[in-house]
């Protein structure tokens, strides 16, 4: 048996001393059934277990049996995911944005996560973490300016362009950001880049073409499908 | 040989392009058939990304998005939903069998849905055949 974390090997010992006994059962076969003793066995329970390390089924008497829960998600973590736009996992605990590359950081710029919201943890993990947002948080305030998103979207407004806003306003009804307003004497929509989270809707939704999302532009998605599809031409006509 | 189709599918960068992540960091198998477009989010999916799939011969054309309420764009999995309610009239008008365009919720923690998924669509596309779109384009023009 071993015990989990740094240090905490020397805790088993010291408590395998003071004569605690640890036993595993198998999860998947059998859990440990408790009965109350008859009146002659001396003690109030019976616990009758199989134990794994030795695969013989035992009897313990115990005056006491306590019955340790598992860790729950708190009910209210789909409100605040929603709120501030993070996702759970299918526990109820909400997701970093990378488990190996940014454990604390979450989808939404300026959202940390820190303890047991995220998974069930001890309490120097906690505050190992709580550590780690508070560096990156302090990162973000030195540096006196936030960066926003790369992948923002754009008007053209090259006017010898055929794609070129004819202001019909459907971006506008369509940014969940109240990011694009209307520019009443170029009869033109405009984005507010710093409003602008990147979501492409717009782009969906313009008729002309007018509206570009950097990095996910029109000619650039459908050059990908194209590349995707020649190949796997290449690739049929290759095995017949 | 037996006869492979090809999907195209387009996944939302905060749920399912994850999701599809995770079923390969955790090393399940599905079908080699699908090819993934990574997008901001499903809203950015246009009607003519479908459409443009089908030509350049795609069988069948998956379009992933956060589950409803979960966008991380608050709402561009609805107006991808809407969208894909008439897109689905349209194809069926040009002749294209409904179960060729899916529209499917897969969130960063389900993996195993998605590679299942996969697996599922690849079976019933494969039964269908191969969409007829692309030839018949090339005889038109
Ligand atoms: S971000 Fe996933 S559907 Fe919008």
């Amino acid at each position: 048996m071993r015990t989990f974390g740094k240090g905490c090997e020397e805790f088993y010992t010291l408590s395998s001393r003071k004569n605690i006994k640890f036993l595993m059962f198998d999860q998947e076969n059998e859990l440990p059934i408790i009965t109350k003793a008859a009146a002659d066995d001396n003690c109030d329970l019976l616990i009758e277990m199989n134990e794994k390390l030795s695969g013989k089924t035992i009897e313990i008497p115990a005056d006491m049996v306590i019955l340790m829960v598992g860790t729950e998600a708190h009910e209210n973590v789909k409100d605040i995911a929603h709120t501030v736009g993070i996702s759970i996992d299918g526990n109820a605990f909400f997701i970093e944005k990378h488990p190996k590359l940014d454990p604390v950081a979450t989808t939404t710029n300026g959202v940390y996560i820190v303890g047991t919201c995220q998974a069930p943890k001890d309490i120097p993990d906690s505050v190992a973490q709580a550590k780690a947002a508070a560096a990156r948080i302090l990162a973000t305030i030195a540096k006196g300016s936030v960066t926003v998103e790369v992948t923002t979207a754009f008007v053209n407004e090259e006017i010898f362009n055929e794609e070129i806003c004819c202001g019909c306003q459907t971006c506008i009804k369509v940014c969940p950001y109240t990011a694009i307003s209307f520019d009443a004497e170029k009869k033109v929509s405009v984005v507010n880049e710093i409003l602008c989270k990147g979501c492409g809707t717009c782009g969906s939704g313009c008729p002309t073409g007018a509206i570009k999302c950097r990095h996910f532009t029109d000619t650039q998605i459908i050059s990908e499908i194209e590349g995707l599809m020649s190949m796997s031409l290449l690739m049929d006509a290759q095995e017949s | 040989m037996s006869y492979k189709p090809t999907i195209v599918a387009f996944l939302c960068n905060w749920c399912s392009y994850t999701g599809a992540d995770l079923a390969g960091t955790s090393r399940m198998k599905y079908s080699p058939n699908i090819r993934v477009i990574r997008v901001m989010c499903s809203g950015r999916v246009e009607p003519t990304f479908v459409l443009k799939s089908f030509r350049e011969g795609a069988d069948a054309v998956l379009i992933c998005g956060c589950h409803p309420g979960d966008c991380h764009y608050h709402e561009g999995n609805y107006k991808c939903l809407r969208r894909y309610e008439l897109l689905q009239k349209y194809i069926q008008q040009m002749g294209i069998e409904k179960e060729r365009l899916r529209l499917e919720w897969v969130s960063a923690s389900e993996g195993k849905i998605f590679a299942e998924l996969v697996n599922e669509m690849t079976e019933t596309v494969a039964k269908l055949g191969p969409c007829t779109v692309r030839k018949v384009m090339e005889t038109i023009s």
